[in-house]
């Protein structure tokens, strides 16, 4: 045979083989359960039904087993990701990384990732010294939020943002809406008349890490935090007490404030923003002195990481402490919008660590959370927040008698009657700077504030 | 099923080479080729799947008819029968919707739309089956006496899904006879991965670039500069995506014995706009030519109206959304000035001239493509003339841009005939080394290299849709 044959005859064999070998490997090898490397459970082969078949949703669920199931599929994610690198350098020289991530619902980031295992919670405060209190024990067992149903988007569906990483941090572009951020501060007006003169109102608004630690072009305009939280408070009625967290921030930003894989704050940012906060309520801020300090054993990788899975990130992952209340209280947490049951928790539970950090200091978002403190003061505050209120609450136990803690994408009682019911003196709302226009929070606030 | 994917890599497609390589008979080849592109379709289509062999019977049926009958006017019929039983079912399921839409819009009419799923390849192999039995009332073409022979040509699974559309004359002979010979095997091979490469490698890259750009949060506020960006890698994106595919479905036909037509002639490198056509989507532009253009008295009577039918024809068939139509209409309005204004004066206008005018008008083209919301487009070309806060240059534009150059000036080198030019340059030495053993060793490990390394990438990405779907 001429060599020019034998050179084909030997391409189209390697190909064939390749393909049948790799193919019958696919079958013999052993399935596998789940993907360390992602989080998940790997797909396996689908039930076969008669209803799949016909929609075609049959081979959608196969083609997943078959991907997910691939043999030596780590190698190849890894050599593809390796490729990628050399092939299309996302990293500039200066280290500099731009992403496209996933945008839920107008600006909310995906919170806590599904924890492993549910957070650890205290059943009973007085066993809350026994360490292997398992979340087993639970009398209550604490029910996953439910989803809050999905909503008509208000413009153009928008499903992206960008996600800058500099200097090893990963820092979310912000781009302010106007009439957005004027619509924000009416509804807090509007809440203002409902709680009528025997509650003062505040309103915090805390920046994100790209307005502290970014260089000035990437929060210029309407990027512009300070300029964004300015327009909310222009709008507001002078009978609401304006949180100045911003300059508290700003002017500490050489300090660990900011986590750099996760879009919150730490506990220390939470404790500048408490500062501000205590300007504004006459109250005088506890020093970091005053209240006890520890830090998780672990390692952190943020929201920031999850959706980015930047490598800069991974080797450089955030670690977690904070400062204990200095008072004795009793928190009690209700869950789900329909509050059948309620459990106890700790504040600053160092249990809960590593992929739940930030869920150490108050827990995660939910409902309700009551805090009952041993202060004797007569003032009780109502805390409306996202998910930066929770590395907050905390600090709260040092001046409160009663603390409220409402998130309003599970909270749907009324706020006015929470209110006149329990006698609160005072009511915090608590946004990050993109929760401005998070519809999912604001549609649940609208519902409560009535 | 798609040709990028894991299943059909892995599973289809060497369960269907090992079975027809190994038939001597072309008769049972037929019999395993149809069978596979049945199943093929039916994977993803579990109920269209009828509707296509329901097409296929009524045209085939009506040859049949047709041929039987003596008087012309009799042949008319069953001609004007199949074409408007394909046509209507084509414009059924892909037009429905934009149909009510448009009626919606004059007063006191409120329809609702309905929701009809386009099967997939409609338009392809409804254009298919109709060069079949208007060829054959033109009397260029054989009956065809077996409805599996014809169904097989219209569902072949290589063109079936994105192109290009065979006529059945073209392949009329190798329903019957073909071979599958060496070269045509490892020929095909490597043209299937070049075609994957292109798909995979380059325009599901691009398309994350035109994401980056023209998906984000604040499209609104882009600077001109992302503007500009995000529509160059969709110009790379919609080449290296259609165009590979094409070359997948040549490479699969050749390994199978069948000879397609080439369907892109570097459409990026063309000095007109008449001659970006003549290199884009050859077999569509060819089938508008023959089938409408011409039959409507071409260039002799009514040029400008048979032009303007053409062109509509085209924008609408690729999508049932205004911005097709549009897009169409802007192809008619360009081309006939050309034809007016430049053509005459070709020979005096400067290369460079022609080739950098012809990209920015497809660029301007691929916008409109682009965007099927007409606000869309609008802040588009806003933020392109009018910068907003964000200016023509901001820092993400910048960074976008340094990220993305080598990519993008690599992806329309690779859109040029470098290769082709390289290969006729050196034809002797390069000839030399393909019949010794080293070059045999590099032919291999070069196919190999591009089948793991496209493998690597489908496994590392689960986004992989196929932008022709959508047609």
């Amino acid at each position: 045979m001429p060599t020019r044959q034998k050179n084909q005859t030997i391409l189209i064999v390697s190909f064939l083989v390749t393909l049948l070998v790799i193919g019958v490997l696919h079958l013999i090898l052993p399935e596998q359960d789940i993907s360390e490397d992602e989080g998940r459970r790997l797909s396996r082969f689908p039930e076969l039904s008669y209803a799949d078949a016909l929609t075609g949703e049959q081979a959608v669920k196969i083609e997943k087993w078959y991907s997910d199931q691939f043999p030596f599929r780590e190698s190849f994610i890894s050599s593809g990701k390796t490729w990628r690198k050399l092939a299309y350098p996302n990293l500039n020289a200066d280290g500099m990384a731009i992403y496209l991530i996933p945008d839920e619902e107008g600006s909310n980031l995906p919170e806590e990732p599904e924890p492993t295992e549910p957070p650890a919670t205290d059943p009973v405060p007085s066993q809350s010294d026994d360490p292997d209190v398992t979340e087993t024990e639970n009398p209550t067992e604490p029910t996953s939020p439910p989803t809050p149903p999905p909503l008509a988007p208000d413009e153009e569906v928008i499903s992206t943002k960008l996600l800058l990483i500099i200097n090893k941090r990963a820092m979310e572009r912000y781009y302010g809406n106007e009439d957005k951020l004027k619509a924000y501060a009416e509804r807090l007006n509007a809440f203002d008349q409902k709680l009528g003169e025997g509650t003062q109102l505040y309103s915090l608004i805390a920046p994100t890490a790209i307005e502290l630690f970014a260089p000035d072009e990437h929060h210029a305009g309407y990027s512009s935090q300070i300029m964004c939280i300015g327009i909310v408070n222009d709008a507001l009625d002078a009978n609401i007490r304006t949180v100045n967290a911003y300059d508290q921030l700003l002017f500490h930003r050489d300090q660990y404030i900011y986590y750099r894989t996760d879009h919150h704050w730490t506990g220390l940012g939470a404790y500048y923003a408490y500062v501000a906060f205590c300007e504004s309520a006459g109250l005088d801020p506890l020093p970091l002195e005053a209240m006890e300090h520890y830090e998780l054993e672990g390692t952190y990788l943020g929201s920031l990481y999850r959706v980015s899975k930047d490598e800069v990130l991974k080797n450089n992952p955030d670690t977690t402490e904070g400062w204990r209340p200095n008072a004795e209280y009793t928190a009690t947490a209700w869950d789900s919008s329909e509050m059948t049951s309620s459990y106890k928790i700790r504040l600053n539970d160092e249990r809960i660590k590593g992929g739940n950090s930030y869920l150490n200091f108050s827990g995660g978002d939910r409902a309700l959370l009551k805090i009952e403190t041993n202060h004797k003061n007569g003032r009780k505050i109502l805390l409306v927040k996202d998910s930066f209120g929770n590395a907050f609450v905390p600090y709260l136990a040092n001046h409160f008698e009663e603390i409220y803690v409402v998130d309003p994408r599970y909270y749907v009682r009324s706020l006015p009657t929470l209110v006149k019911d329990n006698g609160i003196t005072d009511a915090l709302i608590l946004n990050y700077m993109f929760g401005t226009s998070n519809q999912t929070w604001l549609t649940g606030f609208d519902q409560i504030a009535k | 099923m798609v040709f990028s994917s894991l299943i059909f890599l892995y599973v289809f497609l060497p369960l269907c080479l090992v079975a027809v390589w190994l038939t001597p008979s072309i008769r049972a080849q037929n019999a395993i080729l149809l069978i596979a592109s049945l199943f093929f379709y039916a994977w993803g289509e579990p109920i269209y799947v009828l509707l296509m062999i329901f097409t296929a019977f009524i045209i085939w049926i009506c040859g049949r008819l047709m041929h039987r009958s003596r008087a012309k006017r009799q042949k008319k019929v069953f001609l004007v029968l199949a074409i408007v039983i394909a046509l209507s079912s084509l414009v059924y399921f892909k037009y429905t919707g934009f149909i009510v839409e448009i009626l919606n819009t004059i007063p006191f009419v409120k329809l609702s739309v309905p929701t009809i799923s386009l099967p997939i390849g409609i338009s392809f192999y409804t254009f298919q089956a109709l060069t079949y039995i208007i060829d054959l009332y033109r009397g260029e073409i054989k009956i065809q006496r077996s409805f599996a022979r014809f169904l097989l040509y219209v569902s072949l699974f290589p063109q079936l899904i994105a192109g290009p559309i065979v006529r059945y004359a073209d392949i009329e002979q190798q329903l019957l006879r073909r071979k599958i010979t060496l070269s045509g095997m490892s020929g095909g091979i490597g043209r299937f991965l070049v075609g994957l490469a292109k798909k995979v490698l380059i325009a599901n890259y691009a398309s994350e670039i035109v994401e980056l750009c023209l998906e984000s949060t604040h499209f609104a506020q882009i600077s001109s500069a992302t503007a500009i960006l995000g529509m160059i890698a969709f110009t790379i994106q919609i080449y290296f995506d259609f165009s590979g595919y094409s070359d997948m479905a040549i490479g699969l036909g050749a390994m199978f014995g069948f000879h397609f037509l080439e369907n892109f002639q570097y459409p990026y490198i063309a000095r007109t706009i008449t001659d970006f056509w003549r290199r884009w989507h050859i077999s569509l532009s060819t089938f508008f030519r023959d089938y409408v253009y011409i039959p409507l008295g071409g260039n002799r009577h009514h040029r400008l109206r048979n032009t303007f039918i053409v062109w509509f024809l085209t924008g609408l068939w690729h999508g049932a959304s205004l911005n097709f139509v549009l897009w169409g209409l802007y192809y008619f309005i360009l081309l006939m000035f050309e034809r007016a204004f430049i053509l005459p004066y070709q020979g005096k206008i400067p290369r460079v001239i022609g080739h950098i005018g012809s990209m920015l008008a497809v660029f301007v083209g691929w916008s409109l493509f682009y965007f099927t919301s007409m606000g869309r487009l609008l802040t588009y070309w806003k933020r392109i003339f009018a910068p907003g806060l964000a200016g023509f240059l901001d820092i993400e534009a910048k960074i976008l841009w340094k990220q993305h150059l080598v990519f993008i000036l690599l992806a329309f080198i690779f859109a040029t005939p470098l290769l082709p030019w390289f290969k006729a340059r050196f034809k002797r030495p390069l000839r030399q080394i393909e019949s010794s053993p080293v070059g045999g060793f590099l032919q291999t490990a070069g196919v190999l290299f591009l089948l793991l390394l496209t493998s690597a990438s489908l496994v590392a990405s689960s986004y992989n849709p196929f932008l022709y779907f959508r047609f």
